[in-house]
């Protein structure tokens, strides 16, 4: 092999080591972007509902339900569907718009990972999913955590979680698999390369059978070799000095 | 490539600028950040007082500080320690320079941390957006941020600057290895100038597949007969 080959291999090879690291920073990037739509599903609907089914005697609101965004933002409707805006809570806003930003600097900053390739994306992309894993992590926890008897003796009183509260928890994890698959392997460098190598074994060998089969039918004298034979052998026995 | 990347006072600049910020958190482990007192407009007595922590813990005195609840809010607490005491590792690792992955460690770290702290801001800030006038019942409600609230409010503006800090310069260091990859000649200077901080050595994938070819080496019994 002149040398001129020796480099076009080699520029072949790294091409290709490129786009493989391509395609698995799209991956990663893919499975973050999931977790970032999970957690934005929260923006819309409510995350908790507490619902008094058996009112009072004298209670004039029969019954209400009350919803909890994720974000704080409480609604309290009667059971006959009537809004009650006396209710007067924190301002909700404070917190919905850092919700809503900190997604989508999530989304920019997986985008940016795609993109950019090396340290910087990395880094940029680190930032964002953390910043989206603490926020959603904290409203989870708030959640979890709550305490009914805050709210006083309420007889009748039940709790339920909706959809959008397990599309949360979702979310948390798949978004701290995102950031662990791209954190792993920078902290612990070694293991993870051995596991690469050893993975990278394990599909060798998967595919040695057919090199195998290959390589028989190349050793009989044929006139008609097997197609499938040249490429093979072109690996291994190119640095060969026979 | 540390001291290549940040001079004297760059290379301390980041760190103490996450370590003030982790330690501009910590006061609001153990003092509340909120307070919220309701009394007599015509009397002046203090009928009810409350204080919350950040970490979800309400107090609530009424007359003559009579302690009519004090609920905690363990799991979040565990969190926020969890948080702090993993930035404060991250950062640790990054100043030392020890370590390769210290910075990306101090930038997740201090993302989970800044999440956290700028959720409770938020969360403060639209409290005192929604304030409750009580003025038509008789009563005078005070609200008020503490010192504590103060402080983590600050806190999360400090956390943002390092965490751009953090972003900033390792963008710089990796245009100058990129610079000194393409000026070293070899053949690895074009593995280095296409991985510029990569996360594997260079040249790995050179390396692997003639390797597994020679440990199965059917191929060369195959062909030697």
């Amino acid at each position: 092999m002149t040398e001129g080959e020796a480099l076009a291999a080699s520029s072949a090879r790294e091409d290709g080591s490129r786009r493989d690291g391509w395609r698995m920073r799209l991956a990663g990037a893919a499975l973050g972007g999931v977790g970032v739509l999970l957690a934005a599903s929260t923006t819309v609907w409510p995350t908790r509902v507490f619902a008094v089914q058996v009112p009072e005697v004298g209670d004039f609101t029969k019954g209400y339900e009350q919803r909890i965004w994720s974000w704080g933002r409480q609604v309290v409707y009667s059971s006959d569907g009537v809004l009650l805006d006396g209710f007067g809570g924190p301002n909700p806003v404070a917190r919905l718009v850092l919700l809503v930003v900190v997604l989508v600097l999530a989304a920019a900053s997986l985008a940016t990972w795609v993109v950019v390739p090396g340290r910087r994306g990395e880094l940029t992309a680190a930032v964002g999913l953390g910043l989206a894993l603490a926020t959603v992590t904290g409203s989870v926890v708030e959640r979890v955590s709550f305490d009914d008897r805050s709210m006083g003796p309420q007889p009748g009183l039940v709790e339920i979680t909706t959809t959008a509260a397990w599309l949360e928890v979702v979310s948390v994890g798949v978004l701290a698999v995102t950031l662990a698959l791209m954190v792993v392997p920078v902290v612990l460098l070694g293991p993870s390369a051995a596991l690469e190598r050893r993975v990278a074994l394990v599909l060798q060998r998967l595919k040695a059978p057919r090199a195998d089969a290959a390589l028989r039918a190349d050793a009989a004298p044929r006139a008609d070799a097997a197609p499938g034979s040249t490429h093979t052998p072109s690996v291994g026995f190119s640095d060969d000095p026979d | 490539m540390g001291t290549v990347r940040d001079g004297p006072a760059g290379r301390w600049l980041g760190p103490g600028v996450a370590f003030v910020a982790i330690l501009l958190v910590v006061p609001s482990l153990l003092s509340p950040t909120w307070e919220m007192s309701v009394s007599d407009r015509e009397h002046g007595s203090l009928l009810s007082r409350q204080w919350e922590w950040s970490w979800g813990r309400v107090r609530v005195t009424g007359l003559e500080g009579v302690e009519l609840r004090d609920d905690w809010n363990p799991i979040a607490l565990a969190v926020l320690v969890v948080l702090l005491v993993a930035a404060l590792v991250g950062v640790a690792a990054w100043a030392s320079r020890r370590v390769e992955w210290g910075r990306g460690a101090a930038l997740v770290t201090l993302a989970l941390l800044t999440g956290r702290v700028l959720t409770t801001v938020a969360d403060r800030l639209g409290r005192s957006l929604g304030e409750v006038d009580q003025g038509a019942s008789g009563l005078t409600v005070r609200s008020q941020m503490t010192t504590a609230g103060t402080l983590e409010t600050v806190a999360a503006v400090v956390l943002l600057v390092a965490l751009v800090l953090i972003v900033a310069t390792a963008g710089l260091g990796g245009r100058v290895v990129e610079l000194g990859a393409t000026q070293a000649p070899g053949p690895r200077s074009a593995v280095g100038a296409g991985e510029p901080a990569g996360l594997r050595p260079a040249g790995e994938h050179l390396a692997s597949s003639p390797v597994s070819f020679d440990d199965t080496g059917k191929p060369d019994e195959i062909r030697r007969p």
